[in-house]
């Protein structure tokens, strides 16, 4: 067994004549949490989604424990997802649902765990997340932006899994939540021992979570390395990026 | 000149195949799902009761008025002929044959159909369903089977009650 969880290689990508992603290539290790910085509409989110299997890329190999994903069957892609969590940008609640049957949605589904037991744990994990038990019964509609942040986190952990995928986990929220999901975050993660992938624009949130940031541009990565190095870094495009500056290689097609 | 004539002419048509493609793999997996587990019954039965309790005011409002302007119409025309005896049979034969099965289906086809758009619609905008998919849970078993379902289990059931009242009102 290699110590690397997720192998991409060369993936291409896109819709129509837009190409998004062009030849990625990007390795991610075990246990480690790796931040993918770039700009809007660079192709972040359609990475996350062509490792989760939900968007078949045109060309290209991801391997997760060295196995194939590109191309595997319906079923293979259930027992894969079942390895998987998510924190949606929008938290993607089931509105029609409770927030403790939002929670424990994984847990009574796919490893058929009985309600009463499922509500026990969905409430214990809420409150991991630092929400009191009282929330449970309340409906998504009824959540702040930064509640239901917390329940998404609480929903993408409740499986345990290996992989966690945040998807702009800070967008919409006041620098001080931020921070503090930041902070969820980089507990949940190390206390799973799982392996996750950040996509963001935020830089505070990548340099909180990171351990190793790469910079997407492009359709490719061109830059990648810890946050030390993000500061001591020459490259134009990645020295562009955080000082979030409109000068530079970069240029904003509108 | 032709080469440009016959583009326009054939991109309509691809679209055309393409989604007509489209529908029928949706169709497909929709109906194969319904005989494969996991089967969700607790949205069978919310389903069951949005399709089918909450559509029994329109469908027995529309019929009710159907049975009526029936049985008062051919009242005016058959009394001419002193065959008044005839109303309740035309009634109940045109009610039961032709409007009730039509009232109804159309009654849930507009009343269903635009809510079940909207819901997941939002659904899709809002990532829900990748949410699901990220779940492992098949979006097809989850959502699309437990409506087809439904309707199929209730629209005879509809029609049925739809039909006595139609009577009712003649």
């Amino acid at each position: 067994m290699s110590d690397i969880k997720i192998k991409i290689t060369n993936l291409h990508k896109a819709f129509g004549r837009k190409v998004v992603l062009d030849g990625l290539d990007l390795e991610i290790k075990k246990g480690e949490s790796l931040v993918v910085i770039g700009g809007s509409g660079t192709g972040k989110s359609v990475l996350i989604k062509c490792i989760q299997g939900i968007l078949t890329p045109e060309q290209g190999s991801i391997l997760i424990d060295d196995e194939e994903v590109v191309g595997v069957s319906e079923k293979e892609k259930e027992k894969l997802h079942a390895k998987m969590g998510m924190l949606f940008q929008g938290g993607a609640l089931f509105d029609s649902l409770s927030v403790w049957e939002n929670v424990a949605f994984g847990l009574i589904e796919n490893q058929k765990m009985d309600k009463k037991n499922a509500k026990m744990e969905a409430i214990r994990v809420l409150r991991q997340v630092g929400l009191a038990p009282d929330v449970a019964d309340l409906y998504p509609s009824e959540l702040s932006g930064g509640m239901q942040k917390r329940v998404g986190l609480a929903r993408a952990i409740a499986t345990r899994p290996e992989i966690i995928f945040f998807d702009e986990p800070t967008t919409g929220l006041d620098p001080i939540m931020s921070d503090v999901i930041n902070g969820l975050i980089n507990e949940s993660v190390k206390g799973l021992g799982a392996t996750a992938l950040t996509i963001t624009h935020d830089m505070a949130s990548a340099r909180k979570i990171a351990d190793r940031i790469a910079m997407l541009y492009k359709g490719k990565i061109i830059w990648q390395g810890t946050v030390k190095e993000l500061d001591k870094t020459d490259n134009e495009y990645v020295r562009q990026f955080i000082n979030g500056s409109s000068e530079g290689p970069i240029k904003v097609e509108v | 000149m032709i080469q440009k004539f016959l583009r326009r002419l054939g991109q309509p048509l691809v679209k055309f195949f393409s989604s007509l493609g489209e529908l029928s793999i949706f169709v497909m997996r929709s109906v194969a799902n319904c005989f494969v587990p996991p089967f969700y019954g607790r949205n069978l039965m919310r389903q069951v009761m949005d399709i089918g309790f909450y559509s029994l005011p329109v469908v027995g409002l529309t019929t009710i008025f159907a049975g009526m302007v029936i049985a008062l119409q051919s009242y005016s025309g058959f009394s001419r002929f002193g065959a008044e005896s005839a109303v309740a049979s035309v009634v109940l034969i045109s009610v039961t044959r032709e409007l009730a099965p039509v009232l109804s289906a159309l009654m849930v086809a507009g009343r269903i159909g635009a809510a079940m758009a909207a819901e997941i619609g939002t659904m899709r905008v809002t990532e829900q369903i990748d949410a699901l998919t990220t779940l492992s849970t098949n979006p097809y078993k989850y959502l699309i089977t437990p409506r087809i379902v439904a309707a199929v289990v209730v629209l005879p059931l509809l029609v049925l009650i739809g039909g006595v009242i139609g009577i009712f009102g003649g």
